[in-house]
């Protein structure tokens, strides 16, 4: 795209001034002028309006107290109730602090993990070597988390591995999982372990986007390695970069649950407790979808306006944006 | 010729060895619970619930818990029933998503950016499962493999990033293509596809991961065990595993012992056959794929 | 800046009326899908219309019908290796036989049963019979109880029903008066065919421990607090036990559950005290007695170092690599499980159950797991659905009979099971088949959980020691001490309760392992019993007194 400046403004602005001046009446002609683009929309938009928009009536729970045998329109309603219970529960700010602090060191160090890998993959030359690399990182992602968590837990026994090392350097044994400091620490880094080689795909794929010529050129004008990194390799995948980051901003409110209910015991609630083992905790004895709604509810929106702003800010700052 | 050269100067060759070094053991790192895992399916039971810590190797080499596994009649059911909804699911997506990602792809399409994020918004918020289940089922879904199928034609997620993908390629090709009379279907299959490969491939992977993994919408919708997928399957031959706990006073006996292995068996029996898709994907990722079929 | 601000302003605006739009238009066609058939009352089958149809069906089985009757079960993991479906089962196909009634199995997926449930329920298409827990107790139970069920129009109120229909299960009802007050609403009313437990099948877990070791350091088996204090001692200093008592932790379940704790003379959870009145443990000031014993063990490497962290399969391996000389498990899962797997490579290793630890020598334990005559779980409900209720009624009462008991205990004579001297015994195909467990194998001729009086000549125990410790586990006063499982408390009552349970177990067991492993200091006890009451443990306490005060009075 940056390579055709001209032929971008050619082709972008023309049909954009087109829409104001013609407004409304532009779809019909537009539909008329464009007739495949608006068949290949239509089965698109059906599908989302049929799975997606028409059961969100079932986010109504969030306001109800919901029985199943009268059904979501026939439950009686609350309002804002389960809401309230989530906002006033004696934890409610220790899951806030520690959902953000651990989004926070997953973007911090979980994201751009696949990223060095697969920058770290391009630079490498022998074929079989950069295969081999490639098809075995990504394979952690296949085992059940079931499993994933038994090792961590194994691992992390006082009696463990890590243990084991710990104390040949002289530390004392502890169950490194009773212990809250240590909790982020163990979540972040097996997080990384399990997703580094899935995650740098998609990267790996945009990356033979990039046209070798830009990297000829650059040789030429003695580019290093590090300079052609720079110039030309990250630009090449930046907006692959900023779209999924953006996406991972809309994710800041939902850890990984699942994982946290497998790996932590009420000593290390402390750090460990996020929104969604709380939810799970509380909804669990009841199985309360209106409270797990509300919640959930809750979470989408602040992930919704997160992807808003930052893609808004993406959008000012380099053009690239989800909408 | 110039890579040999350039591979000469002492920085790239300190940073080569480093690189090297890194990625190898990374590789060793990430590939060591998956060889845990095997060895643990091949363990003799008792002595694999013996033992903590690192496995080296298998623990008295057997195969019963893949005997256990393939004991069990309804497995070849599974994979079947997963093969289709792979085949079918797969076509449905592919084709779905660059219908939705090449008209959202297109600069000039009127409401664009209401489109996009009317379909953003969906990647937020949802009805939970109750209404969905209610839709499937009035849609007359519920108990076949088309359950599995439809609801999950298109993945938003999957959807951006293919037009990201399409986004990025240069519009006078789309141009040229036009003048020469080609309509959009045409330029979607002979132009934006091929010229996409890499990105195709990801989507295929992420898409027949996803199906492959997939249990839990069979578990709500599919009531007929004969049409349960591979994963359900084998989560239910892991309940076995529970069984020993049931409140009867009975005695667990081998069943209980071999639940452990079991439970690295049925991982090896799940995600083996996928795991040697990937090789198969790799050539799309070379360098350049793109740029040298523009120019081809 | 500002032209982009009003841009997304409008656009936003847009997408608002454009998902209002979706929302309502949605809301319309929910309304319309869901519209019609809710409300409890139409579709009732009156009792009279049943008489009438009495005079075709006979009173003898099998039945003279040839319309099926349709039910909601679960089908026992064992039998779902070999069957996809109840009715395919040697079981499902004698049952078919003797009873000349057709049946239709709809298996809900075990892994979701209550979601399968609450779908089933919303969507108001009902199978003839279901079998599901309907008291209320817990998330695993139809909300509000079986009194609300019957008011919901889900369940019939079986009163009529079973005094025309069920003469067995009547015939035992009326014998029994303990189950016949069991099984019955605060109100009097019947609302299912009750799986019932043979007294020998009530008490199925305890404390267990190494008796090879025990024998080696010539200890005896511990009873008191002290003896096993020392005991744990002697485990930990002469046979290298890292962690020589142990039991599992996950997901808040403390698999201890009252062991040690009724030491103390309370419990882990509700229970009712010498004077008859419900009380919580854990605000006992005696419990505190309890968590300063076992942060002491916690602190001297007697108790789990990796406590909160066992799961079974930790526990597994500490108690087979003898790490863990004893534990609090149960009769198969635990004593059956390690012996076998040990049973080739360690001929001496051998686990009996203990008596439930008591303070005083002699002292008859304060309470222990037991189970009551009735098990809600594996009970059926006739369906407002059911377009024969007698019919539903006759081949459910099956069961009861002493041709069906023979069947849902035994399976089929000649094949599982044969005759000797007048005791039923299982056939070798059963006990020792080869390829196949006797668990696997009784499943699909038998139904091990199910709406039937469990024989009391059923054994499934493999080991001598099974049997001898279901004797030493049964000596306990835990039958005065333990909440019945079915009460029921009104509809709002459990709502309420629902509330303050949750956050009170939420609070109880963070502090519980804080308070054990070290992490709050004992002398805080005080404040945490204070927030526990301030988050409504005694309106919880007075909830489950009236519901039991109730419970008394049926």
């Amino acid at each position: 795209m940056a390579k055709h400046p001209s032929q971008v403004q050619h082709t972008t602005l023309l049909p954009a001034a087109r829409t104001k001046i013609l407004g409304r009446w532009g779809l019909l002609k537009d539909i008329r002028k464009n007739p495949w683009l608006y068949i290949m929309l239509t089965p698109v938009l059906l599908y989302f309006t049929v799975f997606n928009y028409y059961p969100m009536y079932g986010a109504l729970i969030a306001f109800k107290d919901f029985s199943p045998r009268l059904g979501i329109m026939g439950s009686p309603w609350v309002g804002w109730e389960h809401f309230e219970s989530f906002f006033q529960g004696i934890y409610f700010w220790r899951v806030i602090k520690n959902t953000l602090l651990i989004s926070f060191y997953e973007l911090v160090f979980g994201f751009p993990a696949p990223l060095i890998l697969a920058l770290l993959l391009n630079e490498v030359r022998k074929t079989v070597f950069k295969r081999t690399v490639q098809t075995l990182t990504y394979m952690p992602h296949f085992i059940s988390l079931v499993v994933v968590c038994g090792i961590i837990k194994e691992f992390t026994m006082s009696d463990g591995i890590i243990n084991d090392l710990l104390s040949f350097f002289g530390w004392e044994r502890v169950s490194l999982l009773l212990e809250s400091e240590y909790f982020r620490t163990i979540f972040i880094s097996s997080g990384i372990w399990q997703n580094i080689g899935w995650g740098t795909i998609i990267y790996l794929a945009a990356l033979s986007g990039i046209d070798q010529e830009q990297y000829e050129a650059a040789r030429m004008d003695g580019a290093s390695r590090w300079k052609q990194m720079h110039h030309v390799t990250l630009p090449g995948i930046l907006p692959t970069i900023i779209i999924l980051f953006i996406l991972e901003m809309g994710r800041i409110m939902n850890v990984g649950g699942e994982k946290i209910i497998l790996l932590y015991n009420p000593s290390i609630y402390d750090t460990a407790d996020v929104i969604s083992s709380y939810v799970y905790r509380m909804g669990l004895q009841e199985f309360d979808y209106s409270f797990g709604s509300a919640v959930g509810l809750f979470n989408s929106a602040i992930n919704f306006t997160l992807v808003i702003c930052s893609n808004w800010l993406s959008r000012k700052m380099n053009n690239t944006s989800l909408w | 010729m110039m890579r040999r050269r350039e591979g000469a100067s002492i920085g790239g060759k300190i940073f080569d060895v480093f690189n090297y070094t890194l990625l190898t053991v990374l590789t060793i790192c990430t590939l060591y619970p998956l060889i845990y895992v095997l060895f643990a399916s091949l363990s003799e039971p008792t002595l694999y619930m013996q033992h903590s810590g690192i496995l080296w190797k298998p623990l008295h080499f057997n195969f019963n818990a893949y005997r256990l596994v393939f004991e069990n009649p309804m497995i070849i059911r599974g994979y079947l029933n997963t093969f289709i909804v792979l085949a079918g699911g797969l076509v449905l997506n592919i084709i779905l998503t660059a219908f939705g990602a090449y008209a959202l792809s297109r600069k000039g399409l009127r409401y664009r950016k209401q489109l996009m994020l009317f379909i953003v918004f969906t990647m937020f918020f949802n009805g939970g499962l109750i209404p969905l289940y209610f839709t499937v089922k009035g849609l007359g879904l519920t108990n076949t493999l088309w359950s599995l199928i439809i609801p999950q034609a298109i993945s938003a997620f999957n959807l951006i990033i293919m037009r990201t993908a399409f986004e990025a390629v240069p519009d006078s090709l789309e141009e040229s293509a036009k003048i020469d009379g080609a309509n959009e279907f045409v330029i979607l299959f002979r132009i934006m596809i091929p010229l996409c490969m890499p990105v195709m491939a990801v989507m295929l992977l992420y898409y027949g991961v996803s199906h492959w993994n997939s249990w839990f919408n069979a578990m709500i919708y599919v009531q007929d065990r004969s049409l349960y997928p591979l994963q359900l399957v084998l989560r239910e031959l892991l309940l076995l595993n529970d069984a020993s706990s049931m409140a009867t006073g009975a005695s667990g006996g081998e069943v209980a012992v071999i639940g452990e292995t079991l439970k690295h068996a049925t991982i090896i029996v799940a995600t083996v056959p996928i795991l040697f898709v990937y090789p198969f994907l790799q050539k799309y990722f070379v360098k350049g794929a793109m740029i040298g079929a523009i120019k081809g | 800046m500002a032209q982009y601000f009003l841009a997304s302003k409008s656009l936003l605006r847009q997408l608002k009326t454009g998902v209002t739009g979706i929302l309502l238009m949605s809301l319309v066609l929910a309304g319309c899908s869901q519209g019609g058939g809710k409300g409890g009352t139409e579709a009732k089958p009156t009792l009279q219309e049943d008489k009438s149809a009495a005079s075709d069906l006979g009173t003898t089985y099998p039945l003279k019908i040839s319309e099926g009757i349709s039910s909601w079960e679960g089908l026992n993991m064992n039998a779902v290796t070999f069957f996809p479906n109840l009715a395919d089962t040697p079981f499902g196909k004698a049952l078919a036989e003797n009873t000349g009634v057709h049946v239709k199995y709809i298996h809900p997926n075990e892994q979701q049963t209550k979601e399968q449930f609450n779908l089933m329920i919303a969507s108001d298409e009902l199978p003839d019979t279901i079998e599901y827990d309907w008291t209320g107790r817990s998330a695993g139970s139809y909300p509000g109880g079986p009194e609300k069920a019957i008011k919901d129009g889900v369940i019939l109120e079986l009163n009529d029903i079973i005094d025309k229909y069920a003469p067995n299960l009547k015939k035992k009802l009326e014998e029994d008066k303990e189950l016949n007050k069991m099984v019955k609403t605060d109100s009097g009313k019947y609302y299912v065919f009750p799986m019932i437990r043979n007294p020998s099948g009530l008490v199925f877990r305890g404390p267990m421990i190494r008796k090879d070791w025990l024998d080696e350091l010539n200890l005896p088996v511990p009873t008191t607090i002290d003896e096993w204090e020392a005991t744990l001692k002697a485990f930990k200093e002469k046979k290298g036990a890292k962690a020589p008592l142990s039991v599992t932790y996950t997901g808040g379940n403390f698999e201890i559950r009252d062991a040690f704790i009724g030491a103390y003379h309370t419990s882990n959870s509700f229970y009712i005290g010498d004077d008859g009145k419900v009380k919580y443990g854990p605000v006992d000031p005696q419990y505190k007695d309890f968590l300063t014993l076992f942060r002491k063990w916690f602190a001297e490497g007697l108790f789990d170092k990796d406590f909160a962290l066992t799961d079974s399969k930790a526990l597994d391996n500490k108690m087979l690599t003898g790490q863990t000389g004893a534990t609090v498990h149960q009769l198969s899962g635990g004593i059956g499980k390690w012996m076998d797997a040990m049973k080739k490579q360690d001929p001496k290793f051998k686990l009996v159950g203990a008596p439930y630890p008591s303070l005083n020598k002699g002292e008859i334990p304060f309470i222990g797991q037991r189970d009551f005559k009735y098990n809600p779980g594996a009970s059926k409900a006739i369906t407002t659905a059911a377009k024969n209720p007698e019919l539903v009624a006759k081949w459910l009462d099956y069961a009861y009979s002493d041709e069906g008991a023979m069947l849902f205990n035994f399976g089929i004579e000649g094949e599982s099971y044969t005759m000797e001297n007048g005791t039923p015994v299982y056939t070798n195909q059963i006990k020792n088949n080869e390829k196949y467990t006797l668990q696997q194998m009784v499943s699909i001729y038998s139904k091990p959980n199910g709406p039937y009086e469990a024989d009391s000549r059923r054994n499934w125990n493999t080991y001598p020691e099974q049997d001898e410790a279901v004797k030493i586990w049964s000596n306990t006063e835990a039958e005065k001490h333990i909440l019945p499982a079915f009460l029921t408390p009104t509809d709002e009552e459990s709502k309420e309760l629902g509330k303050i349970m949750t956050d009170v177990n939420n609070y109880k067991e963070e502090m519980f392992v804080k308070f054990i492993v070290g992490k709050e200091a004992i002398e805080n006890y005080d404040q945490y019993v204070a927030q526990i009451k301030k988050l409504g443990i005694n309106r919880a306490v007075e909830i489950y007194q009236s519901a039991l005060d109730r419970y008394n009075k049926r």
